[in-house]
């Protein structure tokens, strides 16, 4: 039992950084109809930030997770007017594969500047550890979940009570109708990239201090949070939130009881079973419109 | 040209070392290891010589030090899925088996892998005497580093690709106690690598690794291969390298080892285990 609750706390931490990425993902497909390969890279530029800022510069946390977000914001308004204004109104394989251009774009201009070796940051964080009962976490890992409770639900908040987030959901449920009741279509576009490159950043920021930061890195993150999405419901916020934590306790479950090589393939049969069986994903409505 | 120092990748060298014997150019390993670059010789008429012992003999030396040095009787192993990880993987659950040793787990994982929190943990109830870990550095470091984090103290060894004073650096404090099997280290008890060793850092203000001496090793063994042909003819060179430097020493491997290639063009002898500690890799028993 003991192990299992310790198997179960190592799922949450992994889940709530997927939940961060892919929040921003479904946000960005939810309103705006772009599906975002280079997503993972906001992650990874998020990561690399963090380190300069910390490390290279020595900058207090708070000063350096100020500058992740004001570099994911830039990343989003540029990500905007290539992805979205630029492509609207052509097919949408254009944004499709023009955003996994950027990704490898984004690669390989890391790749030129930082070089290939991983980088980690250092901080007095990684020596210290909780424990909760049987369960032991050291302090960087245990501090993802409750900040991603907080940036999710403050997230949400907005989306619910704020005049910016009312428009945000008029948006994705028809730019039309939206557009005339007023909505500034082009204001929401731009806060909806850099709402999510700020998640995704600040998630690849916050893990940089746990796992090693690398230019590839946003390749298998963008996966997850891919099938986060999908399991989740393409366009449901409250649906990847469920989603990611649910895909990180099974990753660690395969990983403990079955083999870990198995690891990375479940979440993937899961997503081809839920777009045969349930398309519409665990959380999401199936849309009619006329 | 008389000789050629080169290449690294070993599926380059098996493709360049049939032109060189076509050209009658003798190739000296710049790094290759493989064991595939040596096997692809022609016995008693190699083209492409390699002065240090393969990547099976760093393996199996691996492999017999988990047993004897560090007397381990359950072993995790741990690899990537790549072909190396998967192969060392293999040869060490082999060696270790035939040893008399248990293997108590076996855990593969993508190359660039984030999380191993949960794999570690499982590790930890199964309480190996030893964990090997067969990849790349990077993951190497990962894995290191998460076990400490997971309550996870134990021997860990690690492959070839974990000698690098990287290696050290990205896994942190957790990499005290760490052993990997190498080919040359400054502080050897071999009188020409110490003398090389020596002469390198005072040079260029860093120590020498393993690669600064293997350069050193096949470029000098080349001049002198050289200098014994008498001319620049690189099929006089080759009957040299290939017959006439068993006196010649070097400054990898243990004392008095010597440029005395077999029939394939490699020079086998035993790797050291080092173990990191203080932040730098020290021999054991040296």
């Amino acid at each position: 039992m003991d192990l299992f609750l310790q198997y179960l706390a190592n799922g949450v931490v992994v889940g709530s950084s997927y939940v961060l990425v892919a929040v921003g993902l479904t946000l960005i497909f939810g309103i705006l109809h772009v599906v975002n390969f280079a997503h993972g890279e906001f992650y990874m530029l998020g990561g690399y930030a963090g380190i300069t800022a910390s490390t290279a510069f020595g900058l207090p946390l708070p000063v350096s997770l100020a500058v992740v977000a004001a570099v994911s914001c830039l990343l989003g308004l540029g990500a905007e007017a290539l992805l979205h204004r630029g492509l609207k109104n052509q097919d949408q394989t254009s944004s499709i594969i023009a955003s996994f251009g950027l990704a490898v774009a984004l690669q390989n201009a890391v790749m030129v500047t930082m070089g290939p070796q991983p980088e980690l940051m250092h901080t007095e964080l990684a020596y210290k550890a909780i424990e909760l009962g049987p369960v032991f976490l050291p302090a960087p890992r245990a501090l993802i979940p409750p900040a991603m409770l907080i940036i999710v639900g403050a997230l949400f908040a907005a989306l619910r009570w704020t005049w910016t987030g009312r428009s945000l959901r008029a948006m994705a449920q028809h730019e039309t109708v939206a557009r005339l009741c007023g909505v500034k279509v082009r204001r929401v576009a731009v806060i909806t990239f850099m709402l999510g490159a700020t998640l995704a950043g600040v998630a690849g920021f916050m893990m940089s201090a746990v796992y090693m930061v690398h230019p590839l890195v946003g390749n298998m993150i963008v996966l997850k949070a891919f099938i986060v999405v999908i399991i989740g419901g393409m366009g449901s916020p409250l649906g990847a939130a469920a989603a990611g934590l649910l895909l990180g306790v099974i990753e660690s479950m395969t990983s403990a009881y079955l083999t870990n090589g198995l690891r990375d393939v479940v979440g993937f049969l899961l997503v081809i079973a839920v777009l045969l069986f349930r398309p519409q994903g665990l959380f999401g409505r199936s849309l009619e419109r006329s | 040209m008389p000789f050629i120092v080169g290449t690294y990748p070993t599926a380059v060298v098996v493709a360049a070392s049939k032109v060189s014997r076509e050209y009658g150019v003798p190739m000296l390993s710049g790094g290759s290891t493989g064991a595939a670059g040596t096997e692809a010789n022609t016995p008693g008429d190699p083209w492409f010589f390699r002065c240090w012992p393969d990547s099976n003999g760093q393996g199996h030396d691996t492999a017999m030090a988990i047993v004897n040095t560090f007397g381990a009787k359950k072993v995790a192993i741990i690899h990537d899925s790549s072909n190396y990880g998967t192969t060392l993987a293999a040869q060490v659950t082999r060696i270790v088996s035939d040893a008399g040793g248990e293997i108590v787990s076996k855990d593969s994982f993508n190359v660039g892998e984030a999380d191993f929190s949960t794999m570690l943990t499982r590790i930890r109830t199964l309480k190996p005497d030893a964990v090997y870990i067969g990849g790349w550095a990077g993951d190497g470091a990962t894995i290191v580093r998460q076990a400490a984090g997971v309550g996870l103290r134990t021997q860990f060894v690690g492959s070839g690709s974990m000698v690098s004073d990287d290696f050290i650096k990205l896994a942190g404090p957790a990499s005290e106690g760490f052993a990997v099997a190498t080919l040359y280290e400054p502080s050897t008890p071999n009188e020409k690598g110490k003398a090389f060793g020596e002469a390198f850092e005072a040079e260029y203000g860093q120590s020498a690794g393993t690669l600064n001496a293997l350069g050193y090793d096949s470029t000098s063994i080349g001049i002198e291969a050289l200098r014994r042909a008498g001319e620049s003819d690189g099929r006089k060179v080759q009957e040299v390298l290939n017959n006439g430097m068993a006196d010649f020493p070097i400054a990898m491997g243990p004392a008095g080892t010597t440029a005395d290639y077999n029939e394939i063009g490699s020079v086998d002898f035993k790797n050291f285990i080092a173990v990191i500690k203080d932040g730098k890799r020290t021999l054991s028993g040296a």
